[in-house]
């Protein structure tokens, strides 16, 4: 094993590339064999499942469709934060308040919130606001976790310096506290972002609604798997889009660990 | 620990004179969970209350009133019989998702050519929300365990998968040299250097599959004609039966609660012989 190691400090680019590609190749390759193996219209071909995913590109519905689902994320992944982040701030700063609400957060950390969502919509109904608050209340936890340990992370000869140079708490906050917090967000908001895709997609698939989730529920109802396994390819670009973006956003923002991946 | 966390006390005293905190305000410094009880409790008797107010909606059961719908399901065995037929499926996902990530994880860890022929495929997979796949799947598997199982399985997969490659790639390349110098086969090496090494890292990785699993499986259980606590809370919403919705609700959250606690405990065992043993979730 550790000549394998020692190999694959020489191996050249060209090379690795390639293995990445083929990797690809093959599970595409693995794909289409199944498809036509099993000669049944369920299991649409790569071809097939393109033709229907360009078609979908070019209908306006789609559109709408994916419109609702980013916009139901996004206000949800904003509430989260937002909540995440002021009880993250409180809880880290006094211990009163860590003591009151860190151990049950902790505790519930590992329930599947998706079990509330009856009683969410039974309080805000069976439109998008039960949506978007079943999305905030199941990205907060990471959320939360990753705030409280930001502010946690801050110097104390850092704290000590602003206090003598006789900076205000708000002045602290935003000068000391931000700066060391915002690596733990950025990474928090990493993991919330697939977080954010499951959830909305489950709460659409639930109910007459609107949103990719629903397109995949409604085109699967009718046996239209192509359709229904395009909508997840667009959901995975969608994925990979944030997921990149919170990459890109780390890189600019905390430009002072240019080394650090995370 | 209590030191730790409450940066900021040391300029405060340094500054100001000692101003000697009252006994009790130390006492309950000294003894945090006095706070949490304290909290806890107020909640519950706020929910009480207002569960109890003469205009309170339907579906606003108190806690005292949610234990006791509890406990006259449970004599039933009704509910065991969802609570079993759930953990099956979501602790079979976890076994199989888990386990073939870990294992292909430690390998990808090792060799570059395997990683490097699942690096692009995994980069385009990973985003998908694996959920989304389950209407597809269910139309050719139908709504049955093995496509609840198989999307379960899929969605654990890929933190187990991920944290093992991290935690192989840091594996001190040392120890294969002494592993090697002892003349251990790669067999060895595999299951007695590389897998306790890479563990700390890769069981980090086995409990956010856990937590993912226990979601998949109310997800699953949602969608489509099912048994399980999913499929019950569902339909007794559906129905208006609050109380035993409650019931899935509490049941549901303390089989997410035990698993993570019971996984917690099985790593702080594996881990025991290391000093960062448990490891933090996220």
């Amino acid at each position: 094993m550790a000549e394998v190691r020692a190999l694959s400090l020489q191996g050249d680019g060209v090379h690795r590339a390639g293995l990445k590609v083929l990797g690809v190749v093959l599970a595409l390759t693995a794909w289409q064999l199944y498809a036509m193996a099993s000669g049944n219209r369920l299991v649409p071909s790569l071809p097939t499942i393109g033709n229907r995913l360009i078609e979908l590109l070019q209908d306006p519905e789609f559109w709408e469709h994916t419109a609702s689902t980013l916009r139901n994320g996004l206000m949800g992944l904003a509430i989260g934060l937002a909540l995440a982040a002021s009880a993250g701030y409180l809880a880290a700063r006094n211990w009163v308040v860590d003591a009151a609400i860190h151990p049950v957060i902790n505790l519930l950390y590992p329930v599947p919130k998706l079990a509330l969502y009856p009683i969410v919509i039974l309080v805000l109904g069976l439109d998008w606001p039960s949506r978007v608050a079943q999305v905030a209340l199941e990205c907060f936890f990471p959320l939360f976790v990753q705030c409280h340990a930001g502010v946690r992370a801050v110097g104390t000869r850092m704290e000590w310096l602003a206090r003598n140079a006789g900076a205000s708490s708000w002045e602290t906050a935003r000068e000391i506290v931000w700066h060391s917090a915002l690596p733990f967000l950025l990474t928090g908001l990493r993991v919330a972002m697939p977080i954010v895709l499951i959830v909305t997609t489950v709460t659409e698939f639930i109910g007459d609604s609107q949103g990719l989730g629903h397109l995949i529920a409604r085109s699967a109802a009718f046996f239209d798997t192509a359709a229904a396994l395009s909508v997840v390819a667009v959901l995975g670009a969608i994925g990979f889009a944030a997921d990149r973006l919170v990459v890109w956003l780390r890189q600019r923002l905390v430009f002072w660990e240019k080394g650090v991946v995370i | 620990m209590r030191q730790e966390m409450r940066p900021g006390t040391a300029p405060h005293r340094a500054v100001s004179p000692p101003l000697s905190p009252p006994a009790w305000q130390e006492f309950v410094r000294q003894r945090p969970w006095l706070v949490t009880l304290a909290f806890v409790l107020a909640c519950l008797a706020l929910w009480e209350l207002a569960a109890a107010r003469p205009g309170r909606p339907e579906y606003l059961l108190g806690p005292s009133q949610i234990f006791t719908e509890l406990l006259a399901l449970t004599q039933g065995g009704g509910l065991a019989a969802q609570v079993l037929a759930s953990l099956r499926r979501a602790l079979l996902g976890f076994a199989i998702g888990g386990g073939l990530g870990l294992l292909l994880g430690l390998l990808a860890g090792v060799s570059r050519n395997f990683r490097d022929l699942f690096d692009l495929t995994q980069a385009f997979t990973h985003p998908v929300p694996k959920i989304a796949l389950f209407p597809v799947v269910a139309v050719v598997l139908g709504f049955t365990d093995i496509s609840r199982v198989l999307i379960i399985a899929i969605s654990a997969f890929f933190p187990a998968y991920l944290n093992a490659v991290n935690g192989a790639l840091g594996v001190n390349p040392r120890l294969f040299w002494v592993a090697r110098n002892v003349g251990a086969s790669r067999w060895r090496s595999f299951w007695q250097v590389l897998l306790p090494a890479s563990l700390p890292r890769a069981v980090v990785g086995l409990r956010i599959s856990l937590m993912v699993s226990f979601v998949l499986m109310v997800a699953t259980e949602v969608v489509g004609h099912s048994n399980g606590l999913g499929a019950a809370l569902m339909r007794a919403y559906r129905e208006g039966a609050y109380g035993p919705m409650y019931a899935g609700i509490v049941c549901t959250a303390l089989c997410g609660m035990a698993a993570n606690a019971l996984l917690a405990q099985a790593s702080r065992r594996l881990l025991a012989w290391q000093a960062h043993a448990g490891g933090h979730l996220g």
